[in-house]
């Protein structure tokens, strides 16, 4: 946690001494050991010493009284020091049993406030401990100007370094707060009773009394009340967080941001105190500016923070004994964390319409009024005369763009600095002003005129902005350009690029325009679905390419084995030939046709069985052929071979 | 035959008017103040147009040309160069430019001969005419193969007409800036922008570039572009800096 203290007690007088009445009653006996184990004497030892040498105004260091060898002593507090606020910040006791040897030190925490700059020395103070007096050695502070004061660690980030000084003014303005309270509340002390001193510590508040963590802090998100809101819009937003005064309290800073708008960064703390049904509260008021970036419904999410803060414990006190004996080193307030979150927040955003938009339109929204200025009035040659155009009021500052100028024939304009001076903490309201050095290349009788356009969001309507010429003497001058000065408000800017001249008519601008497209004809998706039917038209051109001439293939086949058979079919045709021979051609043929010389291969019809009676001789004599050895062959007459001839014929007709 | 005539005189001409429009408003109003001398306020009409419309070489040059009467060299020197993109045959843009470049000392690719095809040929017919000639040459190539006549002449000719389409191709792919400047940005600050050597801010400046000049972009990281300028040195620059030829959501 970045935070720092928020106390706000204040302990005046002397410090009360801790109890130290010992009950003998359960541990005497153990009292009696203990004592007898510490009888060696301690010598007493105080010390004073600061947490660091040199600070900051308003930057608080710690200062602290160390008693050692005792559980209490009479510390006073009144050791004020001009220039110095120090205020009592409790005090802390340490027991430790080693070897036998009990250790017992207290120390007393101030925390010191310088309020203005120098070297200061914090005195020595006299401490009473068991009855007699003893000394601190003087302290010396040195206090630099406000927020000059370095990071404390070298590792912390500007970031950080910001929100401990946020952190700070906070604690400030705590401290402030609870005065005005206390001020407040001896105003309201009925007339007779005794005004409660500056010394006095509020009422304490029991246990029973503490109100719940909603009741202790909380915080609002103030929106202004709009009915639309618009992308780009700058709007104002305003963030308390409510914190019991009676309750210290430590603070981290605070969280807000989300999506769907960008959050300027948080204005510093206003502060206010503020009495809720009879509860006294520390009001710190953050504001900031909020744009919408997107159109839609818009959810702004709570605004967060984390403390802690100390309360009065529930717990029982300790033991009589011990708490007796230990100086009620366990403190009586016990420290809760809180995170406290606004209220979200809902938002209609809507995009600017197009509908009327201005040419001269470059994103202003707000309301805004514009003025014209110029020096000198009268120029000589070559002398630039400086144009201020002046945007006042409230809206969207960080997107505004210099007013459009017009009527610059004879101008030679170079822009210069513009300057935001905000109105309030966060830019929401403010001044801009934009300058432009004007050089006469032509004898001039006043200024250009100017145009600023910008979106009111109220009434949901584009307004322009113009300014007259104003009256001015201009006089030539030919090296205008040589003699521009570079205007001292453009920090770290380049000299002003000199405008491309072309003579008249030499490059104009085009009368007529074409539509075209940033997309390469390669990926239109015109381009690949033509090119997808090209290809699939080629692959089924291909593809019944190859089923052709597989087809081709097969028929080819079909047709050399026909022509085959009857090649066959011609030599047993031949007269005179040997039967042997007739006999092997036709079981040949067979082969060819169907594959086998069996009759189950041939085709079955109603005329099978006289085909097999048929074709029966030429099939006797084959096997006579191969089997017979050295028999005498009979021969085919040449009717039975015309009949079979015939019936192969038969055959070679069918499909 | 006389119905075919006009058919095909009525396609001829609505090819003739394919890609002209009529005017935009803002596009006339911008000319107006153009000529008027108001630079800016036209300037942003031609913006309007832009945002309104689709993208127009004629309107970027317009645009550009307004720019740089306004001394708004960075931005002209962009809008030249989408202008080009579009029609690399706008010759007054590529004078425009060249004589930007001149007088204020930018880095801009030159032109070569595979850029000059782009001025010669439109590039759409040359994409379109190198896949069709392709196709063709492929379709012969299959008659050819399963043709039962005339087998080897036409295999040369669809091989041909196949070279020569993809030739096309790749002829229209080199030249065409839609593809080639996919990757180049042009730096729009005005006045010197560095590169850095880191993407830090206040790093080392490995060069410096005058605001218009183009470099390629290569990566991005955060808020940062890793550019390359035209001379081959590397180095980061702020992405708000430098803005691509052709825009992101086209």
């Amino acid at each position: 946690m970045i935070g720092r203290n928020l106390r706000t007690q204040k302990t005046e007088g002397r410090i009360p001494k801790i109890n130290r009445s010992v009950r003998f009653s359960t541990g005497a006996l153990f009292v009696c050991a203990l004592f007898i184990l510490t009888f060696s004497a301690h010598a007493i030892e105080v010390t004073a010493s600061l947490s660091e040498s040199a600070t900051a105004v308003g930057r608080p260091i710690q200062f602290q009284v160390q008693i050692d060898g005792a559980s209490a002593a009479d510390v006073p507090d009144n050791f004020a020091v001009d220039g110095l606020d120090i205020r009592f910040a409790g005090q802390a006791h340490n027991v430790q049993l080693n070897n036998f040897t009990l250790t017992r030190a207290v120390t007393y925490n101030f925390q010191v406030i310088p309020e203005r700059e120098g070297r200061f020395t914090i005195p020595s103070i006299s401490v009473e401990v068991d009855g007699k007096t003893y000394k601190t050695q003087a302290q010396t502070l040195t206090a630099a100007r406000y927020g000059s004061m370095p990071p404390t660690s070298p590792g912390q980030s500007s970031q950080s370094s910001q929100m401990g000084q946020l952190v700070q003014q906070m604690q400030q303005l705590q401290q402030q707060a609870q005065r005005q309270l206390q001020q407040q509340m001896q105003q309201q002390m009925p007339p007779g009773s005794a005004p409660p001193t500056a010394r006095s510590r509020p009422q304490p508040v029991q246990p029973e009394q503490v109100p719940t963590a909603e009741k202790l802090a909380f915080a609002k998100l103030l929106i202004p009340e709009q009915k639309t809101y618009f992308v780009g819009q700058s709007i104002p937003v305003e963030i308390r967080f409510y914190f019991d005064g009676r309750f210290p309290m430590e603070v981290a800073p605070p969280a807000f941001g989300g999506e769907g708008f960008t959050a300027e960064k948080l204005s510093e703390p206003l502060e206010k105190n503020q009495i809720i049904e009879g509860v006294p509260y520390n009001v710190y008021a953050f504001k900031t500016v909020i744009t919408p970036i997107k159109a839609g419904p818009l959810e702004i999410p709570p605004a967060q923070l984390r403390c802690l803060v100390t309360v009065p414990s529930r717990t029982p006190p300790p033991d009589d004994f011990f708490g007796g004996l230990l100086g009620q080193m366990g403190h009586s307030g016990e420290q809760r964390e809180l995170v406290v979150s606004s209220n979200p927040a809902q938002l209609e955003v809507k995009a600017l319409p197009r509908e009327g938009r201005p040419v001269s339109f470059a994103g202003a929204i707000g309301q805004f009024t514009l003025e014209a200025s110029a020096t000198p009035k009268q120029a000589a040659a070559g002398e630039p005369i400086t144009l201020k155009l002046t945007l006042e009021g409230q809206g969207n500052f960080n997107a505004l763009t210099e007013p459009v100028l017009s009527a610059k024939d004879g101008w030679r304009i170079y822009p210069g600095a513009n300057n935001f001076t905000p109105s309030d903490a966060t830019g929401f309201s403010g001044r801009k002003v934009f300058e432009s050095m004007l050089m006469a290349v032509e004898p001039r009788t006043a200024t250009p005129t100017s145009e600023f356009s910008y979106f009111d969001p109220s009434t949901e309507k584009y307004v322009t902005l113009t300014t007259e010429a104003i009256p001015i003497n201009a006089q030539a001058g030919k090296s205008a350009a040589a003699a521009v000065p570079v205007s001292a408000g453009t920090s770290g800017a380049t000299p002003p690029v000199e405008p491309v001249v072309t003579s008249p008519g030499e490059a104009t601008v085009l009368s007529d325009h074409s539509i075209q497209s940033f997309r390469s004809t390669l990926h239109l998706p015109e381009f690949w679905i033509a090119n997808g039917a090209a290809g699939v038209a080629f692959l089924a051109l291909l593809a019944y390419g190859i089923s052709r001439r597989i087809a081709s293939g097969a028929s080819a086949q079909v047709a050399r084995r026909r022509k085959a058979r009857e090649k066959i079919l011609q030599e047993m045709a031949v007269p005179g030939l040997d039967a042997r021979v007739f006999a092997g051609k036709g079981m040949e043929y067979l082969t060819a046709r169907f594959g086998s010389t069996a009759p189950e291969a041939w085709p079955t019809n109603e005329g099978s069985a006289e085909i097999s009676r048929c074709l029966e001789p030429m099939l006797n004599l084959y096997n006579e052929t191969q089997y017979g050895v050295g028999r005498t062959v009979t021969d085919l007459p040449a009717e039975r071979r015309a009949d079979i001839l015939a019936v192969f014929k038969q055959w070679e007709a069918l499909r | 035959m006389k119905q075919m005539a006009t058919v095909l005189a009525g396609f001829l001409f609505t090819l003739s008017c394919m890609g002209s429009v009529l005017a935009s408003p803002e596009f006339v109003t911008g000319n107006e103040q153009f000529r008027a001398g108001n630079h800016e306020l036209a300037a942003r009409s031609y913006r309007l147009a832009l945002d309104k419309g689709a993208p127009s070489a004629e309107i970027y040059y317009n645009l550009g040309l307004a720019e740089a009467r306004s001394g708004k060299t960075a931005e002209a020197s962009l809008q030249f160069q989408r202008a080009l993109t579009l029609n690399p045959g706008l010759e007054s843009a590529r004078r425009e430019l060249l004589a930007l470049s001149t007088q204020a000392n930018l880095e801009i690719p030159e032109a070569t001969w595979v850029n000059r095809i782009a001025t010669l040929i439109p590039l759409p017919s040359l994409w379109i005419g190198g896949a069709i000639t392709a196709w063709l040459g492929a379709f012969v190539i299959l008659a050819g193969v399963f043709g039962k006549s005339r087998r080897g002449s036409l295999l040369i000719w669809g091989v041909g007409l196949f070279i020569l389409g993809k030739a096309a191709l790749f002829l229209a792919w080199s030249s065409d800036p839609l593809i080639q400047n996919q990757n180049l940005g042009v730096l729009v600050v005005e006045g010197p922008n560095r590169l850095r050597s880191e993407p830090v801010e206040n790093s080392k400046a490995v060069t410096t570039l005058a605001g218009g000049s183009t470099v390629a972009l290569l990566s991005e990281r955060g808020k940062w572009v890793y550019c390359a300028t035209l001379a081959g040195e590397r180095g980061w620059v702020e992405r708000a800096s430098v803005q691509p030829i052709i825009p992101r959501k086209s």
